[in-house]
């Protein structure tokens, strides 16, 4: 193995591994179906994991967008540390849903195309 | 003025819908959830999707069977009916039994029997009524520019993922019949 082979390997090692007392978040885009992984440190707020997935996704937040687990909104947990929010157990597999506001039955209008 | 969504060339049609259809098996929620996919080789998906209720046990779920029709795929969203998982049909007067009774999803509608499809005044059937259903540009709704459907980010798995959720307990209360 070169130099930059063993570099590029220790790396990819450093970027897959959580370190000690980081956690990883799986979140899914549920628009689009794009999943990403965010590796947080304990002291980070809920919220910065989620502004990380928006980031990783190449998105950004639309009206009306909610971050859920298990069908349950994360927004009053949005300003948790990262470590209480994992201590809590409030979303034991750490997966989140980013989830969209669909157009509902609610709109009536004059017929369009998309 | 256009009335309603449009035919898609069939050969257009299967080709999305093939593809997507091994996006979808591919994905990680069909694993996670449970979602059973058929695909007839054409333009038909079919899902099956577990429902819950309040107060179910955690092994206990309702199947639901549902199609996903892409003749008009991607161009539109396809067409989506909660069907007889005997026929893989819905008839109007005969099927309302295998409807889930679904409450306070925010921009989800339901209806067993709906009259007023786009360029079709006299058909009655079910509508399954949301931005990312076909029966909801053929039904006269007008969605805000970020709910519209969009091909190339909305996909099969965007139209399903909005069913799951609907049919977890939050929301979903049984079957109707």
């Amino acid at each position: 193995m070169s130099t930059d082979e063993a570099h590029a390997e220790y790396e990819k090692v450093e970027k897959d591994v959580p370190k000690q007392g980081h956690v990883v978040f799986t979140i899914t885009y549920d628009d689009t179906g794009a999943e990403t992984k965010v590796t947080a440190a304990g002291g980070w707020r809920l919220r910065e994991v989620i502004d990380k997935a928006y980031e990783a996704l190449g998105e950004t937040p639309r009206p009306g967008d909610r971050v859920e687990a298990k069908g349950v909104s994360l927004e009053p947990y949005f300003n948790m540390r990262v470590e209480e929010f994992v201590d809590r157990k409030i979303a034991p597999d750490l997966h989140f849903n980013i989830v969209s506001h669909t157009g509902g039955a609610a709109e009536p209008g004059a017929r369009t195309r998309p | 003025m256009s009335t309603g969504t449009s035919p898609v060339a069939v050969p257009l049609a299967r080709a999305a819908a093939a593809r997507d259809v091994d996006r979808l098996r591919a994905h990680g929620d069909v694993t996670r959830h449970g979602w059973k996919v058929e695909y007839d080789g054409g333009v038909l998906v079919t899902v099956t999707l577990a429902a819950q209720a309040p107060g179910y046990a955690v092994n206990r779920s309702d199947p639901y069977v549902i199609t996903l029709d892409c003749d008009s795929y991607d161009t539109w969203p396809p067409e989506v009916k909660f069907v007889n998982p005997e026929t893989l049909r819905y008839v109007v007067g005969e099927d309302e039994s295998w409807l889930p009774r679904i409450e306070g999803f925010p921009n989800f509608g339901l209806h067993a029997r709906y009259q007023g499809f786009a360029g079709a005044p006299t058909r009655v059937d079910q509508l399954v009524c949301f931005s990312l259903t076909r029966g909801y540009y053929d039904s006269n709704h007008v969605p805000e520019p970020h709910q519209r459907w969009t091909p190339g980010r909305h996909w099969l798995y965007s139209t399903i993922r909005v069913l799951h959720r609907a049919l977890q307990s939050g929301y979903y209360r049984g079957r109707i019949g």
